[in-house]
C-alpha cells in the first residue's frame, strides 16, 4: 500500500516535470529550473563529503570547474563524443579529488577544510593564467551543443532550451538515483559511522580514511558531470565558474537543507536557487543575507529544514539532531 | 613465532608519553578460552596498554602477535579484521544509527571487501547482510535488547549502551576481545548480568582480557590476573594469589 502510493506520486512528479515546458510561457522560467537541477546535483554530490562521512571540504566547486573546462576544451578543440566528454570530466574531477585527498586527509578537520580551499584557489589562479590552454578570462566561448548518439539505437541533438531542461531532468534523476542507493547501501553506512564516531568504526574494521576518500571522490567525479553540461548548456567557460561564491552557494543549501538529508537538500537547492533568482535580490546584498542565514542555520537550526520535515511528518518521533555538537567539526 | 599457543603475545611493550613510560617492557600472553583481568591503580597503564595492542596509539618498542601473526604497527581497522575486537571505557556507540545498524556495521568489514558488490547488493552480499542480521538478532536476545532493535542508539539508557558496546565487540565474531570496565558506573543488577554474559560467552569459548576496576567482578570471572603499576607489570597469577601479594597490595595501598 505505501510502497503503491510512493509510486504513484513517484509517477505524478515525472508527467509533471515532463509536461512542465509545455505550460511555460516564458523561457526565463526553464532557464531557472535547469539552474536548480544542476545545484541539485552539485549539493547532493556535496553532500557526500559534507553531510555523510562529515568532512568539510570547500574544493567542490573546483570539481564543477575541472570538469567544465576538461568539457569545453575537448568538445571546442577536437569536437569530441559528448559521451567521452562527460565520462573524460567525471573522471579528471575525480583523480584531481584523490590526489588533493592525498595530502589534505592527513590534515586535521579545519585544516582539510583550509587545505581545499587552498587547492580550489590555486585552480582558479591557473585558469586565469594559463592562457595558453584555458585563454584566462577570455574564457572558452562557443562550445558546440553537444548531439548524443548511440548507433543505431537514436540520436538526440540537444540544442533547445526545453532539450536541456530534459536533459537536466534525466541526469537529475539519475543522480538521485545513485545518491539514494548509495547513501543506503552499506557503504552508506560506513559514511554515517564515521561521521558519529571515527575511532569506533575503525574499532569495527572500518577503514576511515577509505570511505572518506571514496565519498570525497564520488562527490567529485559528479561535480565533474554536472560541470560538462553546464559547459554545454552556456556554451561559454570562464574562470568565473570556479570561484569561492559558488561554495558559499553549496554550503548554505547543504546546510539549510539539513546535512545528510536528501529531502532537505532538494527542497533548499529550490529555495536557494530558485528564490533569489524570483525576488531579484541585488548581488551585494545576496552575499549578506546568505551569510546571515548561513550563521542563524548553524547557531540555532543546525538540522535545518529536516527539522521542519520530522516536525511535519513524525512528530513523535524525532530521530537525528546534529545537537551533539561533534559532526562536521 | 611459530608453533605458538598464545592468541595474543605482547613481547617488551614500551610506551613513552614525552619521557613519560606509560608503559615499561610489558610482556603479556593470552591464550585461548581464558578470562584474563587486567587490574592496576589509576594510570598505571592498562588503557594505554588497550590503545597500543589494538592500534589507536603507537607504541615505541615491542611486538605484538595474534594467533602468531605479527599485528604490530597495524592500522586500528586492520587489528579488527585480524580478529581482535574491543569496547571502549567512555562507552562508544553510533548515536543517530539505529540500534540494527550499529550491530550490522561492526560486521559488515569482516567480509571480501567489494565496493561495487556492495552497492549494487549482488546475491553474496545479500546473503551476508541476512546473516549479518541473524547473528544481530541472536545477540540482540541474548542480551535482552531485541525490542530496542530499531530505535535510535542516542534513545538507549547508559547501562542498555554499554550492553550495546558489549554485543558490537562480539558482532564480527571476534577470536579475543578487549573489555575496558564492563561494570563500571551501572548497577549491580546489571553487573551480575555482565558476569553472567561472559562467562556464557566464555563457554562458547570466547576469550576476554577485561580491565575491570571492581575487585569482586575480576575475582569472580578470572582464571588469571595482571597487574599493572607505573607502567610496569609487577605480578601475574591466579587470583587468590593476587590478593596476597606484596607488591600488589602496596601498589594500592602505600606501603
Amino acid at each position: 500500500m505505501r510502497k503503491g502510493t510512493k509510486g504513484l506520486m513517484l509517477g505524478i512528479l515525472i508527467v509533471l516535470i515532463v509536461v512542465f515546458p509545455l505550460f511555460v510561457s516564458t523561457p526565463y522560467f526553464l532557464h531557472i529550473f535547469i539552474l536548480v537541477g544542476m545545484y541539485i546535483l552539485l549539493a547532493l554530490s556535496y553532500d557526500l563529503s559534507v553531510g555523510q562521512v562529515g568532512v568539510l571540504s570547500l574544493a567542490h566547486p573546483a570539481f564543477f570547474g575541472i570538469g567544465a573546462y576538461t568539457g569545453a576544451l575537448l568538445a571546442v578543440s577536437y569536437n569530441s563524443n559528448p559521451f567521452l566528454c562527460f565520462l573524460l570530466g567525471a573522471l579528471f574531477a575525480g583523480v584531481m579529488a584523490f590526489c588533493i585527498g592525498i595530502p589534505c586527509f592527513r590534515l586535521s578537520s579545519h585544516s582539510f577544510a583550509i587545505g581545499t580551499l587552498g587547492f580550489a584557489l590555486i585552480l582558479e589562479l591557473i585558469t586565469r593564467n594559463w592562457i595558453g590552454l584555458t585563454r584566462g578570462p577570455m574564457g572558452i566561448p562557443g562550445i558546440p551543443k553537444p548531439t548524443l548518439s548511440i548507433p543505431y539505437l537514436f540520436t538526440w541533438r540537444v540544442s533547445t532550451l526545453t532539450q536541456f531542461y530534459y536533459f537536466m531532468s534525466i541526469l537529475v534523476g539519475l543522480g538521485i538515483a545513485f545518491y539514494l542507493t548509495l547513501t543506503r547501501s552499506r557503504v552508506g553506512r560506513a559514511f554515517r559511522a564515521i561521521r558519529e564516531d571515527e575511532i569506533l568504526a575503525a574499532s569495527a574494521g572500518v577503514h576511515p580514511l577509505k570511505y572518506k576518500m571514496m565519498a570525497f571522490v564520488t562527490g567529485a567525479c559528479i561535480a565533474g558531470v554536472v560541470g560538462v553540461f553546464y559547459a554545454y548548456w552556456y556554451s561559454f567557460v570562464s574562470p568565473e565558474q570556479l570561484s569561492f561564491y559558488f561554495t558559499i552557494n553549496l554550503l548554505i543549501i547543504v546546510y539549510l537543507g539539513g546535512r545528510g538529508s536528501f529531502r532537505g537538500i532538494v527542497v533548499g537547492a529550490f529555495l536557494f536557487t530558485g528564490l533569489p533568482e524570483f525576488l531579484r535580490i541585488t548581488p551585494q546584498f545576496r552575499l549578506i543575507l546568505y551569510g546571515i542565514i548561513l550563521l542563524i542555520t548553524v547557531i540555532y537550526f543546525p538540522d535545518g529544514i529536516e527539522h521542519i520535515f520530522q516536525r511535519l511528518l513524525e512528530p513523535k518521533k524525532r530521530v537525528s539532531a546534529f545537537t551533539n555538537k561533534e559532526s562536521v567539526s | 613465532m611459530t608453533g605458538d599457543r598464545a592468541l595474543l603475545r605482547v613481547d617488551r611493550l614500551t610506551k613513552r608519553f614525552f619521557g613519560l613510560k606509560a608503559l615499561d617492557q610489558v610482556d603479556l600472553s593470552i591464550y585461548p578460552g581464558e578470562i584474563v583481568g587486567l587490574i592496576g591503580p589509576n594510570g598505571s597503564g592498562k588503557t594505554t596498554l588497550f590503545n597500543c595492542v589494538t592500534g589507536f596509539q603507537p607504541h615505541e618498542e615491542g611486538r605484538i602477535f595474534l594467533k602468531g601473526r605479527e599485528i604490530t604497527h597495524f592500522a586500528p581497522h586492520q587489528i579488527a579484521l585480524a580478529g581482535l575486537t574491543r569496547t571502549f571505557q567512555n562507552v562508544r556507540i553510533f548515536p543517530r544509527l539505529t540500534v540494527l545498524e550499529n550491530l550490522l556495521l561492526a560486521a559488515q568489514q569482516h567480509q571480501e571487501d567489494l565496493f561495487w558488490g556492495r552497492l549494487l547488493r549482488i546475491p553474496s552480499v545479500r546473503r551476508f547482510e541476512k546473516k549479518a542480521r541473524e547473528r544481530a538478532n541472536e545477540l540482540l536476545a541474548f542480551v535482552d535488547l531485541t525490542r530496542l532493535r530499531d530505535e535510535p542508539a542516542e534513545n538507549l539508557s547508559y547501562g542498555q549502551r554499554k550492553l550495546l558496546c558489549f554485543i558490537f565487540a562480539l558482532m564480527p565474531d571476534p577470536d579475543l576481545i578487549l573489555l575496558d570496565e564492563p561494570a563500571a558506573a551501572v548497577n549491580p543488577a546489571m553487573i551480575n548480568r555482565m558476569k553472567e554474559y561472559i562467562r556464557t560467552l566464555n563457554g562458547f569459548n570466547k576469550t576476554f582480557l577485561v580491565i575491570e576496576h571492581n575487585m569482586g567482578v575480576v575475582m569472580d570471572l578470572a582464571q588469571r590476573v595482571v597487574v599493572l603499576d607505573h607502567g610496569e607489570k609487577i605480578a601475574e597469577g591466579k587470583p587468590q594469589d593476587i590478593k596476597q601479594n606484596e607488591r600488589v597490595i602496596e601498589a594500592y595501598f602505600g606501603r
